[in-house]
């Protein structure tokens, strides 16, 4: 009777096992390790091989409405364009990169994306071994090696998210009663800290006046310390806010939702997420599955790698229409702005500066 | 630093620290019993998927938070398995049954709301002004003024402490902790107690993930116990195994990270990465000063072999 149970129970720790490898283990092993997102495109590929196999590494889950769900549709829309083999892994640190990176060109895939500027450094050592891969990084090349040392076989897509940023600190600046606003990040990179900064900036070229509250939460996962921070810091005035902090944005869009307090969606448009739609301002859209799915022609072409500025000026960063609650006059103000900053008139520099 | 600061202060110290009284005061009972409950981080994780998922699809929040205890204690049963009747070792079993939690939650997350669609949301536990005690300034707002599972959790701390301290069931918990070869001769079944004292646990990792869902969030997000059930086990060593205390350094790390929280608003030439450090500063340093002579339960975390002599 013990035998029967001991091996029942070690028959379900094994499967259990193998649905956690499916998000966390290295790809070693693609049957197991990778996951192959949609089962038509597996089976087809039997019939024929692949013309390029694509994989993407992500720094959370697929399942946050934000910068690594929108990363996974963009996976999608590449596999909606042709034969293409796609796989995935999520929640991989900036530290165990350089093996992921490494698993899926030994497992004989063409192009391999590190979604976040944190891969960067991982990603030149990689690259450098394996000449014939494409790479592909969504945030700057790494600041200590000078461009022309860089890979050639890596593009950094350097967008500017905090273009998007300046402008949701314009929009808070104008729209705020108390004169005070707030920024949730998530943690310590360059794309965080370059939001940050430009919202402060965006906040101080309309009212310099205007305090901005910061706070760094330290995670992209914990929904409930997201909602107490924004609790935190409607309590101490603030009436708009801008979280870009994937599921712990989340918390805070949670606790605008409870206080009444306007907000902005991150990456894509949050505004469904919420019962009171309205209190999103406006999002901040960056389309990252047309910056993942636009490479491809350019590999194609035969012309790639180098760096990249993506912005407001191509779309790839753009603003969701705004709420009702935004009145005329602002939205044609910061429409302006956002047409300002398309032409040039306005730079925005990223500035990484921690404090 | 004034009276209202102060009263939002504790009051989101208690209500961050709800999740924690519940994780540390189950733990309190499994440790006192000698199996060690690492595990309660993955079963956070189950009680607040699976309360998220009976709560949204029934539309009662109590039908959720039963659920998501039960969950909680069915899943613990799977390490009961390993570490008391199959004598394996406890920490090993109890981190590999948490990253088996995060994946298998995942997996039904998946498979059940998909990874497109906005998570919907459930109407959480409203806060419930206790009349009289609620006019007290500042200890009238932050203990009096929240939600039913804040309250049962120090319902529950008060109960257990009693149960353990003053029953004959709590004694022979204690003595299967202490000496189950003497407990064993005195004819109480070791094994079966301690399965009790784990699946007691699960039961309150449940809740705490219940109130993760069903009071704060609304909605289940992965991995939202984001580390909640390692802090559990330092607050038992603290609070040496006393679940009162337990409730109250619970209470007393929540308010930490609300404080936290609050400096980092007020600004500071101070880089934030000290501040999200602080909690975990704090009771490292707690740790040291109070825990010299702490004694932990002598036998805890080792397997009892009824056969060994």
């Amino acid at each position: 009777m013990k035998k029967v149970v001991a091996l029942l129970l070690s028959a379900v720790m094994a499967i259990g096992m193998m649905a956690g490898c499916g998000e966390k283990a290295p790809a070693v092993d693609s049957s197991v390790a990778v996951e192959s997102s949609a089962a038509s495109v597996a089976e087809s590929s039997e019939a024929q091989e692949a013309e390029m196999k694509i994989a993407v590494i992500l720094p959370g889950s697929i399942t946050d409405e934000s910068w690594n769900h929108t990363a996974y549709v963009g996976l999608q829309a590449i596999e909606a364009m042709g034969n293409y083999e796609t796989a995935y892994t999520e929640n991989i640190t900036a530290d165990q990169a350089e093996e992921y990176f490494r698993n899926y060109c030994e497992s004989g895939f063409d192009f391999v994306l590190g979604h976040g500027a944190q891969y960067g450094d991982a990603c030149c050592v990689v690259a450098e071994e394996y000449p014939d891969v494409n790479f592909f990084i969504t945030g700057n090349a790494p600041a200590d090696i000078p461009e022309e040392e860089l890979p050639t076989n890596i593009m950094f897509s350097d967008y500017r998210e905090c273009e998007g940023a300046y402008v949701c600190g314009v929009v808070a600046a104008l729209m705020t009663e108390s004169g005070k606003v707030g920024y949730v990040g998530g943690g310590n990179n360059t794309t965080q800290q370059s939001d940050k900064n430009a919202f402060i900036e965006g906040v101080a070229s309309i009212d310099p006046a205007i305090e901005v509250k910061t706070v760094i939460t330290g995670t992209f996962d914990d929904t409930a310390l997201g909602k107490e921070t924004a609790i935190a810091m409607i309590e101490e005035g603030v009436d708009v806010i801008l979280q870009t902090c994937d599921h712990t944005g989340l918390g805070v869009l949670e606790a605008c939702n409870e206080k009444d307090v306007f907000c902005f969606g991150y990456t894509t448009d949050q505004s469904a997420l919420i019962e009171k739609p309205e209190l999103v301002l406006t999002s901040m859209l960056i389309d990252i599955p047309f910056m993942i799915s636009s490479q491809i022609d350019l590999i194609k072409a035969g012309n790639y790698g180098g760096v990249t500025f993506p912005g407001l000026h191509d779309g790839v960063v753009s603003m969701a229409p705004f709420s009702a609650n935004v009145p005329a006059e602002v939205a044609e103000q910061v429409t302006a702005i956002v047409d300002q900053i398309k032409s040039g008139e306005i730079v925005i520099t990223p500035n990484y500066s921690e404090n | 630093m004034n009276a209202s600061f102060l009263t939002a202060l504790f009051a989101s110290g208690m209500r961050q620290g709800v999740p924690l009284i519940y994780g540390s005061v189950g733990d309190c009972v499994s440790e006192k019993a000698g199996v060690v409950g690492i595990c309660i981080e993955g079963e956070i994780i189950f009680g607040a998927f699976f309360s998220y998922l009976f709560a949204l699809r029934s539309g009662n929040l109590w039908l959720g938070v039963l659920m998501g205890a039960i969950a909680g204690m069915i899943s613990s049963l799977l390490v009961a398995a390993w570490s008391i009747y199959f004598k394996q070792d406890q920490s090993i079993i109890g981190i590999m049954f948490n990253i088996f939690a995060a994946g298998f939650t995942n997996f039904l997350n998946r498979k059940i709301f998909g990874v497109s669609i906005a998570s919907e949301k459930i109407e959480t536990f409203k806060p419930i002004k206790i009349p009289g005690l609620s006019e007290i300034p500042v200890i009238g707002e932050v203990f009096f003024n929240q939600d039913i599972l804040t309250y049962l959790s120090i319902v529950l701390a008060v109960i257990t402490l009693l149960v353990m301290k003053k029953t004959k069931l709590g004694l022979q918990m204690l003595a299967v902790g202490e000496n189950p070869k003497a407990a064993q001769a005195s004819g109480v079944q070791v094994q079966r107690y301690r399965l009790i004292a784990y699946m007691f646990c699960g039961f309150t990792a449940g809740l705490a993930g219940a109130s993760l869902t069903l009071s704060t969030v609304g909605s289940f997000t992965e991995v939202i116990s984001a580390g909640r059930g390692f802090i559990c086990l330092a607050i038992v060593i603290l609070a040496r195994w006393n679940p009162v205390v337990a409730c109250i350094a619970g209470f007393g790390f929540g308010s930490i990270q609300a404080l936290q929280l609050r400096l980092q608003i007020m600004g500071s030439v101070v880089p934030h990465q000290f501040f999200i450090a602080l909690p975990y500063l704090i009771t490292l340093v707690v740790l040291i000063v109070a825990g010299h002579n702490i004694r932990a339960p002598k036998e805890l975390g080792v397997p009892f072999d009824k056969e060994s002599r």
